[in-house]
């Protein structure tokens, strides 16, 4: 029962902190949003026993916020009254949301409810060790993919704030 | 498994559905990249729920890698964000960073008045404050 609750408590927090997160004109209300969203998740991260995902998840959400926070800072800074989201953004989000409705109640009366094997024999499911020595064995050519992206990425942008700045079409270099 | 696999799915559907509807409806770049990594998360709760469900790990490193390459995602705009601060400061135009914030002074020449999200928009009062009768609407 207490899982039931704080399940409920958190997916409610995680869904609405992303909605004010999409909806909030303010950058700065859409990242504290974004990173309420994220600190929700970790609840039924953890009731999966995905400690190791909710703790990536965690830190992700941190620099993604750092990230962005840096990003709105050196933007410029809107000035003048705010106005409401229009009609475009409104009518596809209705639609969105009564779509939604409509899976839900399509298909809660029709769902098979199954709760998955328990776990007595396979304790160091969701261990983090266990999780890194599986994914060292079995799983190494994602894992060598993800790690050459991260090491492309960090090599481009390095290189895309040291190169300088790019000459303007028609100049030649002396 | 203390909860049906069902509650998972749902709460990761929902999650990923207001991510999808922030990155396509939106303007704003950071709100757009908030909402993929939105999105990116659903997915990863998805995995965990699977991994969970068939008690196998390799649902839990498939969320761990999405999540990963969410970051690079993030990372790579972040870069290119830079590169146009560097550039607006070189060359000062003062267009292309109006795009990190929407409701911003951004005319679309041409454009259709309703589809245009508020010229002449600031981010003082946003949605929530839109007691402007000339709402872009």
């Amino acid at each position: 029962m207490g899982g039931l609750i704080s399940f409920y408590i958190s997916a409610g927090v995680a869904v609405l902190a992303a909605l004010i997160a999409m909806l909030t004109s303010r950058s700065d209300r859409a990242l504290a949003g974004f990173a309420v969203s994220f600190a929700a998740l970790v609840v039924p991260l953890i009731q999966l026993r995905a400690a190791t995902v909710a703790g990536v998840v965690l830190l992700a959400a941190a620099v993604i916020v750092i990230l962005l926070g840096a990003v709105t800072r050196v933007g410029p800074r809107a000035t003048g009254p705010g106005r409401r989201l229009p009609i475009a953004f409104w009518l596809p989000a209705g639609l969105a949301l009564l779509g939604f409705v409509w899976v839900v109640l399509a298909t809660g009366s029709r769902q098979v409810v199954d709760f998955g094997p328990a776990l007595p024999n396979r304790a160091e499911f969701g261990d983090g060790t266990a999780l890194l020595l599986e994914l060292g064995a079995n799983h190494g050519v994602p894992a060598l993919l993800v790690a050459l992206l991260a090491l492309a990425c960090v090599i481009a942008a390095v290189l895309g704030l040291v190169a300088g700045p790019a000459r303007p079409a028609g100049v030649k270099a002396s | 498994m203390a909860l049906p696999i069902t509650h998972y799915l749902y709460l990761a559907l929902a999650l990923f559905c207001v991510g999808l509807g922030g990155a396509l409806l939106r303007r704003s770049l950071v709100v757009v990249l908030l909402g993929i990594q939105l999105m990116l998360g659903a997915i990863a709760l998805l995995f965990a729920a699977y991994a969970r469900f068939y008690v196998d790990p390799a649902g839990q490193i498939a969320a761990l890698l999405v999540v990963l390459v969410g970051l690079i995602e993030l990372a790579v705009a972040v870069a290119i964000v830079v590169r146009a601060v560097h550039a607006e400061q070189r060359e000062g135009e003062g267009t292309g960073l109006s795009l990190i914030h929407d409701w911003h002074h951004h005319h679309v020449p041409g454009g259709v008045a309703w589809l245009s999200e508020g010229e002449g928009e600031g981010e003082g009062e946003g949605d929530d404050g839109g007691d402007d009768p000339g709402a872009a609407t």
